[in-house]
């Protein structure tokens, strides 16, 4: 009973002197200023002298994760890079796919005064508050190859809807016409992380595009989260239908290596003459894809342009520091792909277009 | 509990019994000379907020451990009831109605995991681990992998309110540590955890009814990890059946940083609030500094084995 009395007694104290030490605390760090209605130039970033005048310029990096290689390379040459473009440091951080450690270290990030953080998000909708927090703390958020689901002060992407419509035409249109075959053509998407608004576009490019052509049935679209999943999900579609001629694979081009190997597996994987030929349509133009289709394993992938997703992005935020800014009308740019194959990646290549092959891929 | 006085007490007897306290302080003074930003009021806050979903479930954790058990459905769980109260929003537009479901469905599943382990004998480890996996695996299922978005706005502008200047997420954590004190330590309840995790057939000849316990140890765990499960939903405005993989593995590295013994008999809740709060300090400094996540979990392997052998030299010494 006595025991009782003294933690009710430690309880009030410890409220009373929880009240006094918040009503005397300063304002946190970072916290947007009485005068809210103030933005930096014409943009949505609010004014916040604590982060925008203390001297350093901090670039923050938050990705969504570092699986897979053009992730790797991307903060990489961000690192290599940042000096060039003005800032004087660099917090890099990778979420690991986990959607909580990321609003955590977007949060850290603003607490660490970074004038611009630059976000790969896990989830469009699920940073959009924390980002929300970040731009009325006076901290420019960019986003990079996927969107945020909130205004923020500039957003760089790949079309992924056209990326997706151009594997789907690339495909149909140079292989498939009626007439060629007698039944249907059986097709198969891989699908990836569907919160991903990349992963979503992709997909929403492909199955529009082919809904023009129909001969053309789509008879699986397993959904495979990890590379290792890839694997397993072709192998039991073409156990389920031997006569499929082409597998979408919607989630990146890490998931071509295991998706060749399961047609070598099952004896599938044919001479790009030979009437069997399986086609294999991606997105990204990594270099195990670009290998691939080089030695005909593979068909296609539309390359994504990482190398401008580190200078276009860079120079953004430079030209933010200089007070040239970004206008919230004009603040999300889409970057269109090309479509790599066996004929053309030479020429792409000479381009200087392949960023698995140029000089970001250098950073390694 | 033998009382250590000021006079006889060692160096190694501080560190047996205040050593998790002296490696937090520890942890603030480095990070802070490191990094001139870590040591703000406003960082603090935002450690604790950031750390109060962990928080919460970690207390539940503390629970069944200290009874002797082990409840590894809570990261499994926590996504399913983030993903069934995001269908209901969605859907009907109403939180309250959406909380209520999903802590109804917090105490089905704490339930049925108290029963699988009292009368159908199947392991806690094994049982839990089962509903952790199919809970999980239903809700992938009715999203199709997406995630589930498009709450009210005043729910999803919840977790970023203030209350005297604390985040709200965090006045939360701390109301729910002061139930949670008062039911274990204070409640003829928590006296009875404690004695079915140090000796459960003496605790059954003493009349008490241990199935009862180990059903209750159960429903609380869930019923913490339902109110996780709102934070982490309030914090991001999205359901995703794939979040928090790791978080039962990370309940109980926290509960044992701060205590509780795996063998049962003892535990601490506040020790288990440090010890979330230590890893919450530790990875919001390693992320000032720009560390890569590995390094962090090598980090936080790191702080477990010290803790676990710290616990264990403790027991040998009958501090």
């Amino acid at each position: 009973m006595k025991s009782k009395r003294i933690f009710a007694l430690v309880l009030v104290v410890l409220v009373a002197l929880a009240s006094v030490a918040c009503s005397a605390a300063p304002a946190p760090a970072g916290g947007a200023p009485a005068e809210a209605a103030k933005f930096v130039g014409d943009t949505n970033v609010a004014y916040n002298p604590e982060i925008q005048e203390d001297g350093v310029k901090r670039l923050g990096i938050c990705y969504s994760a570092l699986t897979y290689s053009a992730s790797q390379l991307l903060v990489k040459n961000y690192e290599k890079l940042y000096k060039d473009y003005g800032f004087d440091e660099i917090i890099s951080l990778s979420a690991d796919g986990d959607l909580e450690t990321q609003i955590s270290q977007i949060q850290d990030l603003v607490n660490q005064k970074c004038d611009v953080i630059v976000i790969n998000s896990i989830d469009a909708n699920g940073i959009a508050s924390v980002c929300d927090m970040a731009m009325q703390a006076g901290v420019a958020v960019m986003a990079v190859d996927r969107k945020i689901g909130t205004s923020i002060y500039y957003t760089l992407e790949t079309d992924n809807v056209s990326a997706g419509r151009d594997c789907a035409m690339t495909v149909a249109d140079w292989t498939f016409a009626p007439g060629i075959a007698d039944d249907a053509v059986h097709v198969m998407y891989v699908i990836g992380d569907m919160s991903s608004s990349a992963q979503y576009d992709r997909l929403e490019g492909v199955k529009g595009t082919l809904a023009f052509y129909p001969w053309i049935d789509v008879v699986a679209t397993p959904s495979a989260l990890e590379t290792s999943e890839v694997y397993d999900a072709v192998i039991d579609a073409f156990t389920a239908d031997p006569t499929i001629k082409a597998v979408f694979v919607t989630g990146g081009d890490d998931s071509v290596t295991p998706v060749v190997s399961a047609l070598r597996e099952l004896g599938k994987l044919y001479d790009p003459q030979d009437p069997n030929y399986v086609y294999i349509a991606s997105v990204d133009g990594a270099l195990n894809a670009i290998e691939a289709i080089e030695a005909g394993e593979s068909f296609c992938t539309a390359n994504q342009r990482f190398d401008l997703f580190c200078t276009q992005i860079l120079e953004v935020a430079q030209n933010y520091m200089n007070g040239e800014y970004v206008s919230p009308n004009a603040n999300t740019v889409q970057l269109s792909c090309s479509m790599v194959m066996r004929e053309t990646v030479d020429n792409l290549e000479e381009l200087g277009v392949l960023w698995a092959r140029g000089w970001f891929a250098e950073a390694k | 509990m033998r009382k250590i006085s000021a006079k006889s007490m060692s160096f190694q007897k501080f560190l047996l019994n205040y050593g998790l306290y002296a490696a937090m302080v520890a942890t603030i003074f480095v990070f802070a000379y490191l990094n001139s930003n870590y040591l703000t009021f406003g960082n603090v806050l935002n450690i604790f907020e950031q750390s109060a979903y962990y928080m919460v479930c970690a207390m539940g954790m503390t629970f069944v451990l200290i009874s002797k058990e082990v409840d590894l459905s809570v990261g499994g769980m926590l996504a399913a009831l983030t993903v069934l109260g995001g269908f209901i929003m969605k859907d009907t537009g109403s939180v309250s109605k959406a909380l209520m479901v999903m802590l109804g469905a917090a105490v089905v599943l704490g339930l049925f995991n108290g029963i699988c382990v009292v009368i159908l004998k199947l392991p806690s480890f094994i049982a839990t681990i089962a509903t952790g996996y199919i809970v999980r695996g239903l809700a992938g299922f009715y999203t199709d992998g997406a995630a589930v978005s498009g709450f009210p706005a005043a729910f999803t502008k919840f977790a970023w309110q203030k209350v005297m200047g604390m985040p709200v997420l965090l006045v939360i954590a701390v109301a729910m540590l002061i139930i949670t004190v008062y039911v274990l330590n204070f409640t003829a309840f928590g006296r009875t955890v404690f004695s079915c995790g140090a000796n459960k057939k003496a605790t059954k000849l003493m009349g008490v009814r241990i199935n009862i316990v180990c059903i209750a140890v159960f429903v609380i765990s869930a019923i913490c990890t339902c109110v996780g499960a709102v934070m982490v939903m309030t914090r991001s405005g999205v359901a995703r059946f794939s979040t928090l993989p790791d978080l039962q593995m990370q309940c109980i590295a926290a509960a044992v940083i701060g205590g509780t013994s795996l063998t049962g008999g003892k535990g601490n809740l506040v020790g288990t609030v440090v010890g979330v709060l230590l890893f919450s300090l530790v990875q919001s400094g390693l992320n000032a500094l720009g560390v890569l996540s590995f390094w962090q979990e090598i980090f936080t392997g790191a702080i477990i084995i010290m803790a676990t052998v710290l616990d264990s030299a403790k027991t040998r010494s009958n501090v």
